[in-house]
């Protein structure tokens, strides 16, 4: 005769804890991706600094054309040889009174409250960037090189970083190590890919716009935004296991 | 030209990670709040209360004569309708029964659907049920096995090594024999059949320091309240518990470790504990008992007492002995047996 | 400058090892309750003999939401004799009065208390209500809430424990299906209640006593002082007053109750906003006492520690923002502080209940939720306002502090569109 089961309330659910498996599973989702970030981002860095060299229009270029290396974890990171240029008093003033005026327009408007948040928040910095370039210009610490190196480094940091805080974030849940794996490579992928792409982009803002952007950029695109790759993966991920332990209940312990 | 490809690009990517999120939020799957039971309330009966309300509102307006009828219980079923019913050896029951009078099992009979009974139920030898309530007496022969639960207004009488499922409930006295496994009891009383002495594995101290048998000692890890004390405070301890022969402790006892009662202990309040408990033979607990490890109820141990409702809980195994007697409600998170 | 730059890398360190704890502190909380032994509550334990209790039902203009709990608890599975509800008409200027006198001609056991003087809130109201009430045992809901019919019991039950001064059940949103904030609340109830709570349970920490769905000894917090009134967070300093003195504050996960989440934002910012004021109030208060009571263990203090400047880790935070803000201009941003910024997200992005991303993870899946976990992401929006919100409430909190000024109460508004009886 089948079993039947009486299940207790979820109050009580827990899961079974295996050592063996866990650790097996760590380090085999963790260090290869890690080392894949590693032994990979010369070569990202490179590619991505040549696509900046080969379609930045020449009259945006100030200096040089070439591309730099910089020693970096045992290896090296590229990035453009570039001189970007300061905005003028006029354009300071100009986005310091265009953030006050954005502040004020979203304050009377009715969006979520968050949101607003986030845009006063964006404006915030740019009011502190264009009163800096206002009354300070010539002490602006960055040129496009040394922004662009400290952005580039930031975000190979992160990268090696995602896979060791989604990993450990995925591996109590009663699913595949494939699964896991693929799901920690598709964040890398992402974040790697994402982190180019603004890498790209800030370099093409900040010689077409000026160095007023920077902080902006750096503050509020930059190493902020790179946890959404950790948490739409996971949230996803977990969405997908959750229904198929909602399913087959036997996988639950109870109590102890 | 690439500015703008790199821009339509970048917010691709920044929202890629919401998709599904503005999904859910836009045509939710997954909305509803929590679900609470607002009519919860703790049963120990609640499984025969349940089953004989459904039978009842389902079956007995359709009771025209003996025989099958369909009936929507929880889901379509077949039920049998007879006035007595007498399966014989080795027989299966796939299908309810509504026995409006007695019922009687022999030997190694399967029954894979509930059984309802207004009188008197039998159930022999090496039987297996799924469910049964009765208004009458239960008894149940050796080896009986229980998937679910069995409740009865009367009596019930489980024999040697039965199991008896997720709950076995009665309004009157639940006797338990030697062998039989639980998870629930409910009985006024709970009592355990009498048989032979037997040793029991115990949590008795190991390496305790004791100055004689006079003396109250605060050892590193056993606080011991020599024999024949009697305390009328409030007992915590942080460390485990000896409370030797013939104390008397009128109010409650909690301890973080163990708590070991030894013979002819009284308690007269709760006892509560963060690891296990070992009662010896013949104490007397009128108060609840309730262990976040195993507990042990030596030979005629007595909890609560007549006309209340008193509970023995523990999160992992209960283990009965001999002519025990618990006043009320059983519950081990783990499962219990009868030595 | 040079020492300028100094101290503010030191500040950002510090507030980095800060962030580093609160996250080992809930990434051993999610371990615990995922794979630990669940310390069980008392639910389990039947007996006759149950103690008198006083249900309080603090009420300021609570017309829309007083019946549906009215009606609730009058058909609450409990012995009569041993039962009285009082509602606490605090101040109300709408039809609360009406409707409570009405409860109170149709059932005795409903003993309304109107308050027409003396100081508004939910502290005086209770403290007022405490001089009244004569039963073992009192148990607060607020107005909105929704008991089952066996919850009395289940709560009242704990006090058999003779170390348990105070205990807290489970909260749940009705409102959840409402809109995106709800939604992002019932999430984070969740994980507050499933996975942080319990756990704290599991290790014999310091669960919290929240204030309604929660019941205390009459006499014991009477001898101890009652509530402070001018403390917002009357919860709060009832769980710290149990502690420092002894007693135990546990949680009944088994013991669920509805509540309304705010369904506006703006009511949501007022929320946190006086939770954090309270909460730094109470850390104001206790932080000593939690220090120096000998009645604790090593591993309480800790927890209690962590658990009472919680809300003033926004705060910090919101500083350490400005402190790398600043390193950028001053040309000193190396990769180190960089990091901080992704570091104080991943670990710190929502600040309702301080959970992390996995911890309200786990908690959903313990609770059988499935497409809603891809709301998650949706929380890193609310980082800032809610760092924002709980900030101003931990400045509230210095000024009162420093200034001793007077606090005045502030309820929650109520969303239900008319009071129904509950099917």
């Amino acid at each position: 005769m089948k079993k039947n089961q009486i299940y207790y309330h979820r109050s009580h659910r827990k899961l079974t804890f295996f050592w063996k498996r866990f650790t097996v599973e760590f380090l085999l989702l963790v260090p290869p991706s890690c080392l894949f970030v590693f032994f990979l981002f010369p070569v990202l860095t490179y590619k991505a600094t040549s696509f900046i060299i080969r379609f930045i229009p020449p009259e945006n270029a100030v200096s040089t054309l070439g591309i730099t290396a910089k020693p970096f974890l045992f290896s090296e990171v590229y990035g453009p040889d570039l001189i970007g240029k300061y905005p003028s008093p006029l354009f300071s003033l100009f986005v310091f009174l265009a953030a006050i005026l954005i502040v004020f327009i979203v304050s009377k408007m009715k969006i979520p409250k968050p949101i607003a948040m986030w845009v006063y928040f964006i404006c915030l910095v740019h009011l502190v960037s264009s009163l800096f370039f206002i009354f300070l210009p010539s002490r602006f610490p960055y040129n496009l090189q040394q922004f662009s190196e400290l952005f580039i480094k930031t975000e190979i940091i992160i990268w090696i970083f995602i896979p060791v805080v989604l990993g450990v974030s995925l591996l109590p849940l009663p699913s595949s190590i494939i699964s896991k794996f693929i799901a920690v490579i598709l964040a890398l992928i992402y974040a790697i890919v994402f982190g180019l792409v603004r890498y790209v982009l800030f370099v093409y803002i900040l010689l077409k716009f000026s160095y007023i952007f920077t902080a902006p950029l750096f503050f509020c695109f930059g190493p902020f935004i790179d946890f959404i790759s950790i948490v739409g993966v996971y949230a996803f991920y977990l969405s997908l296991i959750s229904r198929k332990i909602n399913q087959d209940l036997r996988i639950w312990s109870w109590s102890y | 030209m690439i500015f703008l490809l790199l821009l339509v690009i970048f917010i691709f990517l920044l929202l890629l990670p919401f998709i599904s999120s503005i999904r859910e939020l836009v045509s939710p799957r997954d909305s509803a709040s929590l679900r609470i039971d607002m009519e919860y309330c703790k049963d120990p009966r609640y499984f025969g209360t349940s089953f004989r309300d459904i039978v009842r509102k389902a079956v007995e307006p359709k009771i025209k004569n003996e025989g099958e009828i369909s009936v929507k219980l929880s889901k379509d079923e077949i039920v049998e309708i007879a006035a007595e019913k007498s399966i014989p050896p080795g027989e299966t029951i796939d299908h309810v029964l509504y026995i409006k009078d007695r019922f009687k099992s022999h030997q190694h009979g399967t029954f894979t659907k509930e059984i309802y009974v207004a009188g008197n139920a039998n159930v022999g030898e090496e039987n297996e049920l799924r469910a049964l309530a009765a208004d009458g007496r239960i008894t149940l022969d050796r080896k009986t096995k229980v998937t679910r639960w069995i409740d009865s207004e009367g009596n019930i009488i489980a024999g040697e090594d039965c199991d008896l499922g997720w709950s076995a409930s009665c309004g009157g006295k639940l006797t338990i024999s030697s062998g039989c496994q639980f998870r629930r009891l409910y009985g006024l009383p709970v009592a355990t059949r009498e048989r032979s002495p037997k040793d029991t594995p115990s949590f008795h101290p190991k390496g305790i320091e004791e100055i004689g048998d006079t003396a109250l000692v605060i050892g590193e890890e056993w606080f011991i309240l020599p024999p024949s004390t009697t305390f009328d405070k409030v007992v915590i301890s942080k460390q485990n518990l000896l409370i030797k022969k013939k104390c008397v402790l009128k109010s409650d006892v909690k301890t973080y470790g163990n708590l070991v009662l030894e013979e002819g202990v009284k308690v007269a309040g709760n006892i509560f504990t963060e690891g296990n408990i070992d009662i010896k033979k013949s104490s007397r607990v009128f108060g609840n008992v309730f262990s976040q490890g195993a507990l042990h109820i030596g030979d005629h141990v007595k909890i609560g007492r007549e006309g209340m409702v008193k509970s023995v809980v523990s999160r992992k195994d209960i283990l009965l002995c001999s002519g025990v007697l618990i006043f009320g409600y059983v519950s081990s998170g783990s499962g219990g047996k009868v030595q | 400058m040079e020492l300028v730059v100094l101290i503010l890398k030191i500040y950002l360190s510090l507030t980095a090892v800060i962030m580093i704890v609160y996250f080992i502190r809930h990434l051993l909380f999610t371990l615990n309750r995922l794979f630990g032994e669940q310390r069980y509550y008392y639910q389990d334990i039947l007996d006759s003999e149950l103690p008198t209790v006083s249900v309080l039902v603090p009420m300021h203009n609570e017309e829309k939401v007083a019946a549906d709990i009215l009606d609730l608890l009058i058909s609450a599975e409990y012995p009569q004799d041993k039962l009285e509800i009082i509602p606490i008409n605090d101040h109300s200027t709408d039809n609360t009065k009406k409707i409570v006198n009405k409860y109170a001609r149709q059932h005795p056991i409903i003993k309304p208390l109107h308050r027409t003087r003396g100081k508004r809130g939910k502290p005086a109201g209770l403290n007022e209500a405490l001089k009244i009430v004569t039963s073992e045992i009192v148990i607060v809901f607020d107005a909105d809430y929704l008991p089952p019919k066996g919850i009395l019991r289940d709560m009242a039950v704990a006090f058999k424990d003779p170390e348990v001064g105070a205990m807290m059940g489970r909260v749940v949103p009705i409102n959840t299906p409402k809109n995106l904030l709800t939604r992002l609340l019932d999430l984070e109830r969740s994980s507050g209640y499933q996975v942080d709570q319990q756990a704290r349970y599991n290790m014999k920490l310091i669960p919290q006593y929240g204030g309604t769905v929660g019941g205390f000894r009459r006499e014991t917090f009477i001898s101890l002082g009652g509530f402070d009134e001018d403390v917002l967070s009357e919860d709060t300093e009832l769980t710290y007053k149990f502690f420092v003195n002894g007693w135990k504050v546990i949680y009944a996960s088994r013991v669920e109750c509805y509540e309304e989440v705010p369904e506006e934002w703006k009511s949501r910012a007022g929320q946190i906003k006086r939770w954090a004021r309270g909460h730094s109030q109470v850390m104001f208060k206790y932080l000593w006492p939690v220090l120096k009571s000998p009645r604790i263990s090593i591993w309480e203090k800790i927890d209690g520690t962590l658990l009472l400047c919680i809300y003033a880790v926004p705060f910090l935070i919101s500083i350490g923002i400005a402190a790398s803000l600043a390193l950028f201009f001053i040309g000193e941003m190396q990769i180190v502080e960089s990091i901080f910024l992704f570091f104080l997200v991943v670990v710190y992005h929502t600040f309702g209940n301080f959970a992390p991303f996995n911890q309200i993870g786990m908690a959903a899946l313990l609770d059988g939720m499935t497409y809603r976990t891809r709301l998650i992401p949706f929380i890193f929006f609310v980082f800032l306002y809610n760092l924002w919100n709980a900030s101003l409430g931990f400045i509230n909190a210095l000024v009162d502090f420093v200034s001793r000024r007077e606090v005045s109460w502030q309820k929650t508004d109520r969303f239900r569109r008319k009071s129904k009886g509950m099917k």
